[in-house]
């Protein structure tokens, strides 16, 4: 019986050798003749990234197009621009506009691929907290992010192929749900969300957001593109400043969607913390609070700039 | 000019996910000697690594619970640079040379996983738990001594992919036939620019370089391992058809280099 469920979820994931075999000893024989039907002069490794084995089923992270739905809370707020500055990487500048302008976003995210990862919650449902920082491009507006945590290892690698520079963080933001109650945190006028970003065992983040309006044009609240740098470091001894990959990079999102985007009051605190720079950022003072519900895709990014050695 | 070895790369250099090498590891293995299937195994080789047909199929599985540092006591910030892992090594040959490849390998924490990708080492992230050794004599204690028993277990995303149980019976100078051979890996790193998926950026078969490597208190046993199926994972594909020897000991080195042994995106 439990075994016919195992199967059963497993049919409708991506795992397809495992469709035809059923017991680990069938499985052992069956898979032997299936690899054994390969040529061994085409043995080849599949997957988008590691770890890359026969099947193509074990990497990180299966290949782009690469589709995102999730929930928002954020701050936006003003921080020390020397602060902002220092973050930027070689290729941008401070935006003389809005030098010190931040966000802080908490996002609660479900992914899928092309196999229905969307019904493997456990490997595909993650958190999220990053901080984006005005910046220009030339003489783009743009954001930068210097600091990004997710509690989740494929986002972790799709993020360090995109250029997000990941690190794991556990990650909580207050959820809304239809039925009404004390815990349900309606998405309504005076409704409260808190969120909160913490690692290692030491809080980083914590935000409160507490909604006053409905915002009608909820892709105003993301009208610059985000810059990030793709950066893979060599180990070979004299070159271990010489990194193999250092691209600044900017993200390509697809059907960017944004919807029930609520704006209102935001509390926002960044705690000094042992291993991090975040803190560096810490508002002086806050513009906004919001929350939204957020989809996108991703199957691109345009390299910028190759500083790579 | 923003610092650090690794991404984050920030004002200070003091965010970034792994200081710079010199890396010194220390910590306690539960290994357990098998034999997969030669047929299956040989298609986890990256192109130009061949079985070793003296022992073909013969494998290693390994639980690490390890302490780190670089050059600025990380060892005293236990919550970010102590880790649990688990990998298989394949014996297999380089160009005439006895090396073991790495297919599979996962740990529990970020710094490790970082430090793997760059070694070549295809970390995913595992809950990784192994039997401890303590020195005050108790039922709970797991002495290193004769019928003393250790056991070891990995899952991921909720589900058992690795089981181990080792029984010591005697205390060995040596490993004979284990862990006598440096480990290949390959580092790799995508692309992601529309047209260029199946371009990565970084493609190359590496041997890695262990300093000062010392292994102690060796105890050796009976050892057992499965490999349960799982989703998401091939780990099963490489399960033992015969189980070996198990072994418990102690290990400590240090990592400053890697060989590149050949550039797979020319």
């Amino acid at each position: 019986m439990a075994l016919d469920a195992n199967k059963s979820v497993l049919d409708c994931g991506r795992n397809k050798q495992v469709n035809a075999l059923q017991s680990n000893q069938l499985w052992l024989e069956s898979v032997a003749c299936l690899l054994k039907e390969m040529h061994q002069d085409t043995r080849m490794l599949k997957g988008f990234t590691v770890p890359k084995s026969p099947f193509g089923q074990a990497a990180l992270t299966p290949p782009p197009p690469w589709h995102y739905a999730g929930d928002v809370v954020g701050v936006e707020f003003w921080t020390d621009p020397d602060a902002t500055a220092a973050t930027l990487p070689s290729g941008l500048s401070t935006d003389p506009n809005s030098n010190g302008h931040a966000v802080m976003m908490f996002l609660d995210w479900q992914f899928t691929a092309q196999d229905d990862e969307h019904l493997e919650p456990a490997r595909y449902q993650y958190r999220e907290a990053f901080i984006l920082v005005d910046a220009m491009y030339r003489d783009v507006p743009v954001m930068w992010c210097p600091y990004i945590y997710v509690d989740n290892d494929a986002a972790l690698a799709r993020g360090w192929t995109q250029g997000f520079p990941k690190k794991m963080g556990s990650i909580f933001q207050t959820r809304s749900f239809a039925a009404s109650g004390p815990a349900a945190a309606p998405v309504a006028s005076g409704g409260r969300f808190g969120a909160s970003l913490s690692a290692h065992g030491q809080r980083l983040a914590e935000a409160c957001v507490t909604l006053h309006k409905p915002v009608a044009n909820g892709l105003s609240l993301l009208s610059r593109p985000t810059v990030l740098m793709r950066y893979f470091p060599r180990l070979a001894a004299g070159y271990q400043d010489q990194p193999a990959v250092n691209e600044l990079a900017m993200s390509i999102t697809d059907n960017l969607t944004v919807a029930g985007a609520w704006i209102g009051k935001g509390e926002l605190n960044l705690p000094e913390a042992n291993g991090e720079e975040l803190h560096a950022l810490a508002p002086k003072r806050i513009e906004s609070g919001f929350r939204y519900s957020l989809s996108y895709s991703v199957s691109d990014l345009k390299v910028l700039e190759d500083h790579s050695c | 000019m923003l610092k650090g070895f690794t991404a984050p790369r920030s004002p200070l250099g003091a965010a970034a996910l792994v200081p710079s090498p010199p890396w010194h590891f220390a910590g306690d293995v539960l290994a357990v000697e098998f034999w997969n299937d030669p047929d299956v195994s040989v298609h986890t080789l990256p192109t130009g690594v061949e079985l070793d047909t003296k022992c073909p199929g013969h494998s290693v599985a390994l639980f690490t619970d390890y302490q780190f540092t670089a050059q600025n006591n990380e060892y005293l910030d236990p919550a970010r640079y102590q880790s649990r892992g688990f990998s298989v090594l394949l014996d297999a040959m380089w160009k005439g040379a006895r090396i073991a490849w790495c297919p599979y390998c996962y740990a529990d924490n970020d710094a490790a996983l970082m430090r793997g990708w760059i070694q070549g080492y295809p970390k995913k992230f595992g809950a990784v738990h192994q039997t401890r050794t303590f020195a005050a004599p108790s039922p709970a204690s797991a002495q290193l001594a004769h019928d003393s028993r250790f056991a070891a277990c990995m899952s991921a995303h909720g589900r058992l992919l690795v089981q181990a149980r080792v029984t010591l019976r005697e205390k060995v100078d040596r490993l004979v036939g284990l862990l006598d051979r440096r480990v290949v890996g390959r580092r790799y790193f995508p692309r992601l620019s529309a047209g260029m998926h199946d371009k990565p950026a970084v493609d190359e078969l590496v041997r890695c370089v262990s300093d000062r490597l010392l292994i102690t208190n060796i105890w050796s046993g009976e050892g057992e391992l499965s490999f349960p199926e799982a989703y998401g994972e091939e780990l099963d594909v490489l399960g033992p058809l015969k189980v070996g020897r198990g072994y418990r000991f102690s290990f400590s080195y240090s990592v400053t280099d890697i060989e590149i042994l050949a550039n797979l995106t020319a």
